[in-house]
């Protein structure tokens, strides 16, 4: 009787443990947890400093190539990513008068799970030292992107991982320049990628080490 | 000498051992095996007219884990014996597994299967238990099952059992397509038993492969002892890539000690021991690189019988089992499981009261710990113990002798998830002395795994998160209605076909289409499978035996919802048959087999492995064949000759995962001493 008295104890206190629910569900917090949303007003400080460290380094051997962060959700998976800048590429054009316009840049940098290329085509704008405040619009559909005389910019993000590789264009939203200087340029940016849900919010500081440089000829300029 | 009873059965089987046609182009003299040198006893067909139906059946435990007819059993099941197993031409258990209806295996390289039942498993193999001597093997990383870490010796088993279809309400998490139960031999009756046994082989490649291994075996007055030990080099069947497939060596040992501590009760202990190395590959795995596994197992267990009037039986258990896998991370590009460890522990306790003489009430509850240590699980999930709990119960009524009725239900809360799973059985059987007849409705879920919940693969190249679990992921559930026939038109041949629905619902997906990660998900569409099963055995004569095997499957709506990822339903065969011949000849002097099974075509078109591969080979339908045959030498030295040739036609990879290799055909020559 005492081998049943012990199951019966057994059963009793087992079924007691089940009804109470002591188990322990396994934890596993996306990477993206531990990344920060630095565009975030919260964030200003935390930006400011590591932007300056950047600069510093970036002058002292091009080791940083600026700042980029984004949250939003992609393929239906929230995500937040703050990731230094790699090599960035500025493609400015020159006028015949002299003039020095952006006509695209290339921002490259990493998230835990992918690497990534930011690239915004048809920015327009005059190089300057001044912040400014200008606005262009992602848009789709048969705008002329490549113009450098309107409000419209063509933007595409290019995932990387393990061999495979994805595009994401913006079908609606804007791009909002900060700074656009010779080898700096900055912008915060708001992305509507069309499939449901799929949306981001971010703002980027790139240095460039370098730039591309295309000239205009008095041909091109029609004259 | 009794005529048939199935003691005399066991009896004689063991001196049945081996004889191959070019022993018998050598040295057999059929006379003198007439002669009557031996003592062992005759099978006379007409023995088998006098028993009916439900002793020829026999008993089982798998189903419920107690012991119960096979005829009037609440599932679908299927048994291969001894004498089958032996004539069957087996070298591996998958292998023997490929002569179960609704069983589909296939072969990765050397030692290394997926099995799976009823259309689930796909690349994975991780939706059956399966039990050495009752107690489960499954890893506890993710329910997979190390088929090369089988400790036994394939002619050491005394029978496998195989439960089709939901059992969770017995087993727990993972009984999700069934169970499959490997019971060691033992000695018969109050004897002392031994053997040894070594083998030889080739494949045409010149491949080599060798196994030695041995049984020891008593039961005293009170007691009974059995050793097994085995170890195994295949080299065999490496062929079909350009790669260098690693060989397969193991080495096991199982003991079973039963001490007897009254008059209706006894302490058991259970230990098990094994070691493998074979190839890596697997879904997640494509490389085929050499990995150590580990399997170590320790099981006690206190049962008493008929305590009093009411209290039919209580037994309190608890067994421990801890896997680990070893790879050199140096030898792989992507994934490998290096320095992978987890255990298992678990409590249990059964408690089986007969109400009234028709009605019989089980109830039971299990605790389980798990542990898993393993570098590509998230450090917030790694190196933690995880507890489940489960309770359960199952009711058996007979309101007349013939109508057996079941119900039973069972909770969990399975390690490493916040969910609470119900799952049930319900059964009516109806027996007739030739014939029953089962309706039953099941359910069973599997426990997502710990890769599943908590995986974190991190590529040491780039340091980008390659796979990632997803710790909200449901557990699937499978419900399944069947309708199951046992018939004996005559008494020599057993029929039993089965038809079953199922519905899966939250099948796990391994969608590598999303690079931002959560790696798996569940399929929000519910698939439903129409199967169908038949099992036929004849025995024609003293020396002819027959056995079909058939299992048929049809997706009702699969198909619509089809993701280019592991978890796709075509990965399985929509038909998997088998047919063989096996008998005894000159007063059971000379066994022999032939018979081949056939698995048609697969599909598949997916992403696997890390990083994630495109895997769009689909696997020809393919046969495979063998023929066996064996010869006792003499009862003054009790030694058996064998030879067994297998051949996979055609002879390809049946493995989709790109260095998996063809099994080609092998021939193994086989050398037995045995002694009741």
């Amino acid at each position: 009787m005492a081998s049943a008295s012990s199951g019966t104890l057994g059963f009793v206190t087992a079924s007691m443990l089940t009804l109470l629910g002591c188990n322990v569900a396994i934890e596993n917090p996306p990477a993206y947890d531990a990344e920060r949303d630095l565009c975030a007003a919260k964030g200003a400080k935390e930006w400011d400093a590591l932007l300056e460290s950047c600069r510093e380094e970036f002058e002292a051997d091009g080791g940083c190539a600026g700042l980029i962060s984004f949250t939003g959700q992609l393929e239906n998976e929230a995500l937040t990513v703050d990731s230094e800048l790699g090599i960035n590429e500025f493609f400015d054009r020159v006028t015949v008068d002299g003039v020095e316009i952006r006509q695209q840049i290339k921002l490259h940098g990493r998230s835990p799970y992918f690497v990534f290329a930011f690239e915004f085509r048809g920015l327009g704008g005059e190089l300057s030292d001044e912040d400014q405040q200008r606005s262009l619009s992602f848009g789709s559909g048969t705008g002329d992107f490549e113009s450098l005389d309107d409000e419209l910019v063509r933007g595409a993000l290019r995932m990387t991982v393990g061999g495979e590789t994805k595009a994401f264009a913006p079908r609606r939203g804007n791009l909002t320049i900060a700074h656009q200087a010779q080898d700096e340029q900055s912008a915060t940016f708001e992305a509507d990628f069309g499939t449901a849900g799929d949306h981001l919010t971010g703002c980027f500081h790139a240095f460039a080490p370098k730039r591309i440089i295309t000239r205009d000829t008095a041909a091109d300029a029609g004259l | 000498m009794p005529a048939c009873s199935r003691r005399s059965w066991r009896r004689a089987a063991p001196r049945l051992l081996v004889l191959a046609l070019i022993a018998l182009a050598l040295e057999v003299r059929p006379a003198a095996a007439q002669e009557g040198e031996l003592d062992i006893e005759d099978v006379q067909l007409d023995a088998l007219l006098e028993r009916d139906l439900d002793e020829q059946l026999g008993t089982t435990t798998a189903v419920s884990r107690k012991s119960e007819n096979v005829m009037t059993a609440p599932a679908a099941m299927s048994i291969l014996t001894w004498e089958q197993i032996r004539l069957s031409g087996a070298r591996t258990v998958p292998d023997l597994l490929r002569w179960i209806p609704g069983v589909q295996v296939y072969r990765n390289g050397p030692g290394n299967h997926v099995v799976s039942l009823r259309g689930t498993g796909g690349l994975n193999g991780n939706n059956v238990v399966v039990t050495i001597n009752g107690i489960a093997i499954n890893s506890p990383l993710d329910a997979s099952v190390d088929w090369d870490l089988v400790p036994v010796h394939v002619l050491d088993i005394e029978r496998i059992e195989v439960v089709r279809g939901p059992v969770s309400t017995i087993y727990g998490q993972n009984a999700y397509t069934g169970v499959i139960n490997i019971v060691t031999r033992e000695a018969y009756g109050r004897s002392t038993s031994v053997a040894a046994r070594g083998e030889l082989g080739s494949d045409l490649e010149l491949g080599v492969l060798g196994a030695l291994s041995g049984r020891y075996a008593s039961n005293g007055e009170s007691s009974q002892v059995s050793v097994l030990g085995s170890g195994e080099l295949d080299g065999t069947g490496r062929g079909g890539v350009d790669l260098d497939v690693p060989s397969m060596r193991r080495a096991g040992v199982v003991s079973h000690l039963q001490v007897a501590t009254g008059r209706s009760s006894h302490l058991g202990v259970d230990l098990c021991a094994s070691i493998s190395e074979r190839s890596s590959l697997d879904h997640l795995v494509l490389e085929s690189n050499p990995q150590t596994r580990a399997l170590l197992l320790g099981a006690v267990h206190f049962a008493a019988q008929d305590i009093s009037d009411v209290l039919e039986s209580a037994e309190i258990s608890a067994r421990s089992m801890a896997h680990l896998t070893e790879t050199d991370p140096s030898l792989y590009q992507g994934f490998s499981y290096a320095d992978t460890r987890s255990n298992r522990t678990a409590i249990g306790a059964d408690v089986g009261f007969r109400l009234a003489p028709q009605l019989g009430l089980t109830v039971g509850a299990e605790s389980v710990l798990d542990w898993v240590d393993a570098p590509y699980v998230n450090p917030s999930a790694n190196d933690r113990i995880y507890p489940g709990h489960g309770a359960y119960g199952t009711l058996t009524y007979s309101p007349f002798e013939r109508l057996h009725l079941t119900l039973g239900g069972r909770g969990d809360l399975p390690p490493a998830t916040a969910s609470f799973e119900l799952s049930y059985r319900g059964s009516v059987v109806y027996e007739a002395n030739a014939w029953s007849l089962r309706l039953a409705a099941a359910s069973a879920y599997r426990t997502p795994s710990y890769v599943e919940l908590g995986g974190r693969f991190v590529d040491p190249a780039t340091g980008l998160i390659l796979l990632e679990g997803d710790p909200d992921l449901n557990s699937p559930t499978n419900e399944t209605i069947e309708l199951g026939l046992i018939v004996a038109p005559i008494a020599t041949l057993h029929i039993m076909p089965t038809i079953y629905v199922s519905r899966l619902r939250d099948v796990i997906i391994e969608d590598f289409e999303p690079l931002v990660r959560r790696t798996f998900t569940n399929d929000p569409h519910a698939r439903d499978l129409l199967g169908g099963e038949l099992e036929a055995d004849w025995q024609a004569r003293d020396d002819l035996g027959l056995a079909l095997n058939l299992g048929t499957l049809h997706w009702l709506n699969a198909d619509e919802h089809e993701t280019p990822t592991v978890g796709v339903p075509k990965q399985s065969s929509a038909v998997v048959a088998g047919a063989r011949v096996h008998g005894t000849l000159l007063r059971e002097r000379v066994g022999y087999g032939f018979g081949a099974n056939f698995a048609s075509q697969r599909v598949f078109a997916v992403r696997a492995g890390v990083p994630p591969s495109i895997i769009d080979s689909d696997v020809a339908a393919q046969t495979h064949a063998f023929a066996m045959a064996e010869y006792f030498l003499g009862s003054d030295l009790p030694l058996w000759l064998s030879l067994r040739v297998l051949a996979a036609l055609p002879d390809a990879a049946e493995s989709p995962l790109p260095a998996a290799s063809a099994g080609g055909a092998t021939a193994v020559l086989g050398l037995a001493y045995g002694k009741e």
